[in-house]
């Protein structure tokens, strides 16, 4: 979509120009703060962490080919800069079972959304997301946000295009439960009231 | 049906995804960044390496120590007042430093003390090794 684009202000930063990286920081800084804030989970080491991303991609921005995306070579970056912080400050990923069951109807749980205020939703919708691991949720957030395709995703996590697939299946059908789970009690609650 | 399933679930969740949109950082992370890219760049007096020994120095070294062979060589130096004649080599010759090491003793309590030392010493690089090794360990 910006390809084009991006590749022109690139070239601009490697002539010298340094005030034209800030509008490829302006254009990416949200996905990248938002790709270290799932995996580090505290708001100012992801600003630090986000930071580092776009110091370290300007320093290393002329041995970008231009063979993939400029946003999947960033996100790529992000990616691993968020691995390396967590290890450095000696925590892990945090992950969470995988188990969902078969039978789950998402029909119910898109009416049920709707039925919450917009605010509500939103919050609602974070928390079930944070509840997902580190890297579910941000699949998601590549592939649904980003629009990014299964093989840009498996080359920024460093996985196969299938092993992206089926994770992205299964951290679909867990978010939806998840959903499901947290609003449920609450229309049954409201239901008879009139 | 199947289809539909598999369908669902993915709107759905693009719609939600979509909805809630991205973090946003600080306002001022873009100028964060840049003056961060700034400073960077800019070479630091203290970061920067600069021989102990500069070029300049090396060849006057060199200079020397070339001159001096070379003198050594082919120089014609006038050697009958040298000052070898001051000292007196023939003590050498006459060394009994050695011999009276032969008679020396230690008492025991020394012996003992130097050789408990040692141990300890020993041991504290083993374990100062390990101690420090875990600290800076990789995972």
């Amino acid at each position: 979509m910006n390809h084009n684009q991006d590749q022109h202000y690139i070239a601009k930063v490697i002539q010298g120009d340094i005030r034209a990286f800030s509008v490829l920081i302006d254009r990416y800084k949200y996905m990248v703060f938002t790709m270290a804030l799932k995996i580090v989970r505290n708001r100012e080491d992801a600003e630090e962490v986000a930071q580092d991303v776009f110091i370290k991609a300007f320093s290393a921005l002329d041995t970008f080919k231009g063979d993939s995306k400029f946003s999947t070579w960033l996100y790529q970056i992000a990616y691993y800069r968020s691995l390396d912080y967590l290890k450095k400050s000696k925590r892990s990923v945090e992950t969470t079972g995988i188990d969902v069951s078969d039978d789950y109807s998402i029909t119910n749980a898109e009416y049920i959304t709707d039925y919450l205020e917009a605010n509500d939703r939103k919050t609602m919708i974070k928390k079930a997301l944070d509840e997902l691991s580190a890297d579910d949720s941000l699949l998601i957030t590549l592939h649904y946000f980003e629009e990014l395709s299964l093989k840009e995703i498996s080359k920024v996590m460093d996985i196969t295009a299938n092993t992206a697939k089926v994770r992205l299946f299964r951290s679909r059908k867990r978010l939806a439960e998840i959903l499901k789970d947290r609003v449920e009690p609450e229309v049954v609650k409201n239901h008879g009231r009139k | 049906m199947e289809e539909n399933k598999e369908k669902e679930p993915d709107y759905f969740v693009k719609k939600i995804i979509q909805e809630i949109g991205l973090e946003e950082p600080s306002l001022n992370f873009t100028e964060t960044v840049l003056s961060k890219i700034e400073t960077a760049r800019e070479p630091n007096s203290v970061t920067v390496y600069t021989p102990l020994i500069s070029k300049f120095s090396w060849a006057i070294l060199a200079v020397i120590v070339v001159g001096m062979g070379a003198l050594a060589l082919f120089g014609k130096v006038d050697t009958k007042n040298s000052w070898l004649e001051y000292i007196n080599l023939d003590a050498v010759s006459e060394f009994t430093f050695l011999d009276s090491m032969a008679n020396l003793k230690f008492p025991s309590t020394l012996v003992y003390g130097v050789l408990a030392l040692t141990i300890f010493v020993y041991v504290q690089i083993f374990l100062l090794k390990n101690h420090l090794g875990k600290k800076y360990e990789l995972h």
